[in-house]
């Protein structure tokens, strides 16, 4: 054992004698080189780098600018009057109106409220009367004639119960089954 | 460069590198170059590759300031990074990664073969010892000529070439060995 450890100490030994060989200078000097020119690189990178936020401050700005523009109402009210491009006018039609102020809205808009009440008419004196031949219309094939052929699925009825057979209309609430108006 | 960061250890001054202090740098550079050197280009035959290899580790080095933490030595973790670029050397090659880096795998009288396939073209001719020495490393199957540097060169246990190597403790200690008896055998007969 104490023979191994001499003759591991003097392989150390000699190994220490070759410990002569060295970096060359030009190596040190490239890499140092190298890692110093890395070192001054990042100020302009980190410069460079927020370039690509310019446009987005710029629309911010633009934003906030815009914003604080538009909010003064009265100055808008007062403004020149926004001249608009115009079509070529058509013979016979009617010229738009010029310089209408965009903020009001047009008189289609403000209908008069017994107007609307005018035209809610009933449709019949309290009861419900089923238009003629409405059935037979809807369950008639469409427009068989526009394509020549007649198509050979079956007609799904209107009221979809067992029998197959129309129900007579009735009232959903009171139950009171009407008669058509035409029997 | 002052006092202080010549009094630092090693750590220090990988601290002092990641806040971008190119003088503790330069300092680590010149305390590790000579040593780094030898334990590479007494790895690879071509002298070009080897210094290659050098720039490569000392610009990873530089790179990895950010992420070191100092958990373990940093001569540990410098030679780390150069078996890795050795590594990836000898991947490169038209040879590929030698066999001897598995034998984790291999058994007893594989390695005797793998031995043999060493010894013959490169026998100990030399008179001089240091440089019989020198051919005895070169004459070492690669994992093992590894072990030996790191043990010789810097003087690493063999807990320490385990965790540069990234191997297992056992196949360190077994590398270290069989590269030291050979030595002896070839050194001191």
């Amino acid at each position: 054992m104490s023979d191994k450890m001499v003759s591991d100490d003097k392989i150390q030994h000699l190994y220490n004698k070759t410990k002569s060989l060295q970096s060359p200078a030009e190596l040190d000097s490239l890499i140092l080189g190298k890692i110093r020119s890395l070192e001054e690189e990042p100020a302009p990178a980190a410069f460079e780098k927020y370039w690509i936020y310019l446009p987005i401050a710029a629309s911010i700005l633009l934003a906030v600018f815009l914003q604080f523009n538009g909010s003064d109402t009265t100055v808008r009210q007062h403004s020149q009057p926004i001249e608009t491009a115009q079509l070529p006018v058509k013979k016979g039609s009617v010229p738009k109106q010029k310089n209408v102020d965009k903020n009001q809205l047009p008189e289609m808009f403000f209908a008069p409220h017994e107007d609307i009440n005018s035209k809610i008419v009933p449709a019949c004196n309290g009861e419900l009367i089923e238009p003629e031949n409405l059935l037979d219309k809807l369950s008639a094939p469409r427009n068989p004639k526009a394509t020549g052929k007649t198509s050979n699925l079956p007609i799904k009825p209107i009221y979809p119960n067992s029998t197959g057979k129309k129900s007579p209309a009735c009232d959903s609430v009171s139950g009171t089954v009407f008669k058509k108006s035409h029997e | 460069m002052n006092v202080a960061s010549i009094t630092a250890t090693d750590e220090q001054l990988k601290l002092l590198c990641r806040g971008g202090d190119y003088a503790a740098f330069e300092q680590l550079y010149h305390r590790h170059k000579n040593p780094l050197y030898r334990f590479i280009i007494r790895q690879c035959s071509d002298e070009e590759q080897a210094k290659d290899i050098v720039q490569d580790v000392w610009l990873n080095i530089h790179k990895a300031c950010g992420s070191y933490v100092p958990s373990a030595k940093f001569t540990t973790w410098l030679y780390r990074i150069a078996h890795n670029r050795i590594i990836d050397y000898y991947r490169r090659s038209a040879k590929g990664l030698p066999i001897s880096y598995d034998d984790e795998n291999l058994s007893e009288e594989q390695l005797i073969n793998l031995d043999n396939r060493y010894a013959p073209d490169q026998q100990v001719q030399s008179a001089q010892e240091t440089e019989r020495l020198l051919n005895a490393i070169a004459s070492l199957q690669e994992a093992q000529r590894e072990a030996a540097l790191l043990h010789l060169e810097m003087g690493f246990s063999v807990s320490e070439i385990a965790n540069i190597t990234q191997t297992n403790p056992e196949t360190a200690k077994s590398r270290l060995r069989y590269a030291l008896k050979k030595i002896r055998q070839q050194v001191l007969s």
